[in-house]
């Protein structure tokens, strides 16, 4: 099957820097992929390069087999990070102008019912919040019959409930779509993604299911411990697991430990000769993943620490 | 075409709640009309001449017009689209960067023109305006009215594309506005002006349109006279599609 979405060798430049590094992949199956990474690894600029945003340096990007797509954003939808709503405009004038563009033939009241929204239909953009302005958006950009969505951070700057409402309403349109979803809130996001990319300095470090990614490092927990603490811990941590890995930042030890199906919890806490300098004991999660794979790590050396 | 039609509809409704633009392209050359017709509106423009001062009024308050469509209302608006993102959200949309700028200028274009029957009607009806050109004459006025249009329109989105910051596309649009406005007759008479200050307002294309305007308006045009300030028309409109040809329109 032909892929419907793929980049090869993908390069972009801004000035002399590199923000986009031999990006490469192909997506046909609808779900949710998640392009995740801390802000500035380049995420906007690979989504925006997708949708003709952006002119790329170097590669090529295909939608539907072609490149330079004279109708990609028939095919293509977009979700960028504001809202890119006319402040002057109601709901209802938003909604004619896609109505009109795509020749779409919808009852817009019991459109906007479906996503509870409709008692903003003859409501000005401008007087709504920002998490319903999220919402009509998306609201938007699910009218067309797009083959792929790209949103760029849907959720960001939102709380809990409005996140949640997206999250619910991107995953339930991901069964028949290809929806790509930018956030740096990883592990929330992570929870609706069927695939994960995680992006750092323009590159992809890692890329798969989600399980795929969370077993690629042979590791089920993270102990956060004081940094000044961490030597007279390690031999107790050795004890857990021999190759245990450890990673360094801000006055806190990272220590990645497999622990043993037969051991629990508990097991940890009454091996650790210190345990009140464990600040955070918790599964791998994608945030560790990421954290273990960008940042500067250290494979634990014995000798090192006694 | 759908795509220009659907962004027209969008803009028109965006322009008529924008109550700045609809002063500027509705409000003030009815204004403009009714302190100039009441003034001198019923006193022939030289002894003996039937014409009068309002069938003057008539074409500087079109150009006027023109002017301030072209200089303010589009790049104003294009860079409030812009500062609100709105502008980044349409190039994702099936329309083309010319369609939607098209579609711009055709919604101010529209806008100019039912201020243009407005004011017309106001001057026919209260002040005794007359219909002076005959049909070609008519013609060419309609064409030349398109080249004017063209003129500021395309220095306005010049303007739009060379500033990304919005007060000062604000600031700069109304500068150049109304330079050109007390520089042409329209606010202060030309004849009043010191010579060099005369010969020096032919720098911008204000004067140059009103010439043209007023003697094809009233009938009297005289192309061997009209010739440079066609050519300077002519030459703006090349000179500036040169120059914005070569740079598109950043959306952020």
């Amino acid at each position: 099957m032909k892929p419907f979405i793929e980049l090869k060798n993908v390069e972009k430049s801004y000035d002399k820097k590199k923000v986009l590094n031999n990006i490469s992949f192909k997506v046909n199956k609808p779900g949710v992929y998640l392009i995740a990474g801390p802000n500035g690894c380049g995420k906007t600029t690979l989504l925006e390069s997708m949708v003709g945003l952006r002119q790329i340096d170097n590669g090529e990007i295909f939608v539907s087999g072609a490149n330079n797509h004279k109708d990609l954003h028939h095919h293509v939808g977009f979700l960028l990070q504001g809202t890119g709503l006319r402040k002057n405009l109601t709901v209802k004038e938003e909604m004619q102008l896609i109505k009109d563009l795509f020749q779409l033939e919808i009852d817009d009241l019991s459109y906007l019912k479906s996503f509870n929204l409709d008692q903003y239909y003859l409501t000005k953009t401008q007087k709504l919040s920002g998490g319903t302005k999220r919402r009509i958006m998306l609201v938007l950009l699910f009218m067309p019959d797009y083959q792929v969505l790209i949103l760029d951070e849907p959720a960001s700057g939102l709380d809990t409930q409005s996140r949640s409402i997206i999250w619910n309403t991107i995953k339930k349109f991901s069964k028949q779509k290809i929806i790509f979803v930018s956030d740096h809130y990883l592990n929330q996001a992570a929870q609706f993604c069927d695939y994960v990319f995680l992006m750092n300095k323009g590159e992809i470090v890692s890329s798969g299911s989600k399980e795929e990614v969370l077993n690629q490092l042979d590791k089920t927990h993270v102990l956060n411990i004081q940094a000044n603490e961490f030597r007279h811990l390690s031999k107790s941590l050795s004890m857990i697991d021999e190759h245990f890995v450890t990673l360094h930042f801000d006055g806190v030890t990272y220590v990645f430990i497999k622990l043993p199906k037969e051991k629990n919890i508990q097991h940890v806490w009454e091996t650790i000769s210190n345990p009140h300098a464990v600040l955070d004991f918790h599964a791998i999660d994608f945030e560790d993943i990421y954290f273990y794979l960008t940042g500067n790590f250290t494979i634990y050396d014995e000798e090192e620490c006694v | 075409m759908i795509a220009v039609k659907a962004f027209f509809k969008v803009e028109l409704k965006a322009l008529f709640r924008e109550p700045v633009t609809i002063f500027f392209m509705i409000i003030l050359p009815i204004i403009l009309t009714i302190v100039f017709g009441s003034t001198f509106g019923d006193s022939p423009i030289k002894e003996g001449s039937k014409v009068l001062g309002i069938d003057l009024v008539v074409p500087n308050n079109i150009v006027f017009l023109l002017a301030n469509a072209g200089l303010m209302g589009i790049p104003i608006t294009i860079s409030e689209v812009r500062s609100q993102m709105a502008l980044k959200r349409y190039f994702t949309l099936p329309v083309t960067y010319l369609g939607y700028f098209f579609s711009l200028g055709l919604t101010f274009a529209f806008v100019s023109f039912a201020s243009v029957l407005l004011f017309g009607a106001i001057s026919f009806i209260f002040y005794d305006a007359s219909f002076w050109m005959n049909g070609a004459n008519t013609v060419i006025f309609l064409i030349t009215c398109l080249l004017i249009l063209y003129d500021f329109f395309i220095a306005g989105y010049f303007i739009a594309i060379n500033i990304k910051n919005p007060r000062t596309t604000n600031i700069v649009s109304t500068i150049s506005f109304l330079a050109m406005v007390f520089t042409s007759g329209v606010a202060i008479p030309l004849d009043s002006m010191p010579k060099y200050l005369q010969h020096a307002v032919d720098i911008l294309p204000m004067s140059h349109s009103i010439k043209i305007l007023q003697d094809l308006w009233i009938n009297q045009i005289h192309y061997h006279d009209r010739f440079g300030d066609y050519l300077y028309l002519v030459l703006m409109a090349l000179l500036f599609t040169f120059l914005v040809k070569w740079r598109r329109l950043r959306w952020d």
